[in-house]
């Protein structure tokens, strides 16, 4: 093959075109915020995106079902019990011919508020403790570490019970026995987030700065847990729905009047062989809840790790 | 190594004896008066003599030392106050065994058919077996263990009149609480042994195996399996100690005659040293078996040792 030597450049051969006008140095995406970036990357996943829609539902179902369906969750009609689900009664009645639709709601409102007010309450307490255990180290570390080593050492249902058979039957009694255990995961979790980002060189500048121990945890330690504390608060919110369905299902829950998912799928499990739609419309609640709240959490954990971003 | 346990063992008693305290005075600062119901029909007289004979008249702290003398002494667990002439130990002997028959079969089949679906989902992962295994996972961990014994008892008890609806006795007893009981332990070992298999999978050796030519069902049973096996093994111990508590829910609702019932009872019926008794002998197994974990973890993985040691 021959070469062609005789071929010439011109001057604006070397040029790069279709550039014109356009500043590279401008940043031309609207800068992201880290939440609204999260959001994106969680919208992206559909399975968490129908968790989230799910539980919208629930809640909307929850807080407006009784206004929606017009009836007393409590009110006692003998001449309509044990109907099938209909037009009027659409999760039908119950042995005592009290409307299940409503009273599903007003369960639902119990068993989600025990769960939220005990994933809080827990979290406070664990993130607090485990903050400082973390932070500080040494002699209260240990301490504190030695703390929760007895506590966990406790069967979590039997302390359950014995502090609910104790403490009586309140909500405000199931919500203390109930985190009086949970705290020490959130603070496991929490101490040996902490221990990892002490060493890092933003808590060096810190520290070199003057800020005071307390300002280190709020400021900078704490946010930078926040992506795993989030994702575990979702996933331990129905974790404690199903305890407090298996406190209310033993006889330990909140008492009548009231009720819950889990008291009212004790109370209708006995009349199962002839009427099993009874049990079936709360068991649904709590496993349509518990199912959205774990896509919720398995699609924040994707969305909140950086290692993952695709 | 010895230190390490000494250590442990000192960890293990001294939570045993604040958990036997603090249950103690919890239970007995119950505000009410636990022989009400009993003697409400009695004359005073009577009264006087359960009194005194369950040391009611005594102040806290002395029956405190009197319950832990008997407690250390001969073990014993606690009297009922309700039913005349039952003791915890006594209830213990019949009903542990009928809890543990039916928990460690259970975790049995948990164990087998976990690991086994784990990896066929890591072996697979992203095929249809990985996709649909992890759905059916995912249900098993939302769905509430009572909705499990009523599904159960519904289609195959009442519907398919293949095995009795509750009761004990029979061999055939045993099928719808088993499966209960092991239908969400399945599916906790399933999501752990596919982790832990995926973790085995990225390693080198599996590389240098397959490299040097190593067959496929070698290669799954003696370089992974192995491996992955590891994490889901130091479970099982924890598990075991739970089967006294932890079928609270399935025994009650096949009115099967164990520990969880019993419990449950002694609670409706506000029984306090039934309660305390029962509680400790379930903390004492749980935390038993939390020993033989840690001493357990430090033989088989030398990384724990060193570090243990080191500190």
């Amino acid at each position: 093959m021959e070469l062609n030597n005789n071929i010439t450049f011109a001057e604006d051969d070397f040029e790069v075109i279709g550039t014109k006008g356009l500043d590279a140095e401008k940043i031309s995406k609207p800068s992201v915020t880290f939440w609204s970036d999260v959001w994106r990357r969680f919208r992206a996943n559909k399975l968490s995106m129908l968790g989230l829609v799910i539980l919208i539902l629930v809640v909307i179902m929850v807080c407006f079902g009784p206004f929606i369906s017009g009836k007393d969750y409590q009110f006692i009609d003998y001449s309509i019990k044990n109907l099938r689900p209909n037009g009027t009664y659409w999760f039908g009645t119950d042995e005592m011919g009290r409307d299940i639709f409503t009273r599903v709601c007003y369960g639902g409102r119990i068993s989600i508020i025990i769960g939220i007010a005990c994933t809080l309450v827990s979290f406070l307490i664990g993130s607090s403790l485990g903050g400082v255990a973390g932070y500080l180290g040494g002699k209260v570390d240990d301490f504190i570490m030695r703390v929760i080593e007895i506590i966990s050492s406790i069967p979590y249902l039997v302390l359950v019970v014995i502090l609910s058979f104790v403490l009586g039957r309140s909500m405000f009694s199931l919500v203390f026995a109930m985190t009086i255990t949970a705290w020490t995961g959130t603070a496991r979790m929490v101490r040996g987030q902490v221990m990892q980002l002490k060493g890092q060189d933003f808590v060096s500048a810190a520290i070199a700065l003057g800020s005071s121990p307390s300002r280190i945890i709020v400021k900078h330690l704490l946010p930078n847990t926040l992506g795993i504390i989030i994702v575990n608060l979702t996933l331990s919110i129905p974790n404690f729905i199903f305890s407090e369905s298996f406190l209310s299902y033993i006889g330990l829950g909140v008492q009548p009047p009231e009720t819950s998912w889990g008291a009212l799928a004790s109370l209708y499990q006995t009349r199962l062989m002839f009427d099993p739609y009874q049990l079936f419309f709360p068991c649904l609640m709590i496993v349509l809840t518990v199912l959205s709240f774990h896509l919720i959490g398995d699609g924040l954990t994707d969305a909140l790790d950086p290692k993952l971003r695709k | 190594m010895g230190k390490f346990i000494l250590k442990r063992f000192v960890y293990a008693v001294i939570s045993l004896v604040i958990i036997a305290t603090v249950s103690f005075f919890l239970i007995c600062m119950k505000p009410g008066d636990p022989i009400a119901a009993k003697v409400s029909q009695l004359p005073e007289s009577s009264r006087k003599v359960l009194v005194v004979k369950y040391g009611l008249d005594q102040p806290m702290f002395t029956r405190f030392t009197e319950y832990m003398k008997g407690l250390i002494t001969e073990g014993n667990l606690g009297d009922s106050i309700v039913y005349e002439g039952r003791n915890v130990n006594m209830m213990l002997k019949t009903s542990a065994v009928v809890s543990a028959k039916i928990g460690l079969m259970a975790i049995a089949i948990q164990v087998i058919a976990g690991v086994l679906l784990g990896m066929i989902q890591a072996l697979y992962r992203g095929k249809l077996s990985d996709q649909v295994i992890r759905v059916l996972v995912v249900l098993a961990i939302c769905i509430p263990s009572f909705v499990f014994c009523a599904l159960l008892q519904y289609f195959i008890g009442f519907k398919g009149q293949i095995t009795p609806i509750m009761g004990w006795g029979k061999p055939v007893h045993y099928i719808l609480p088993v499966a209960a009981y092991a239908i969400p332990g399945i599916a906790t070992y399933c999501k752990y042994m596919r982790t832990s298999t995926i973790g085995v999978l990225g390693e080198d050796y599996i590389l240098t195996a397959t490299a040097k030519g190593c067959s496929q069902t070698r290669l799954v049973f003696k370089h992974i399996f192995r491996n992955a096996i590891l994490p889901v093994v130091t479970m099982v111990p924890v598990a075991i100690s739970n089967v006294f508590a932890g079928s609270m829910v399935i025994e009650k609702f096949f009115s099967i005659p164990g520990m969880g019932q019993h419990y449950v009872k002694a609670v409706s019926d506000s029984d306090p040293y039934m309660i305390l008794g029962m509680a400790i002998f379930f903390a004492c197994t749980y935390i038993i078996s939390l020993f033989f974990v840690d001493i357990l973890y430090g033989l088989v993985d030398p990384r724990i040792r060193v570090a243990k040691s080191a500190d």
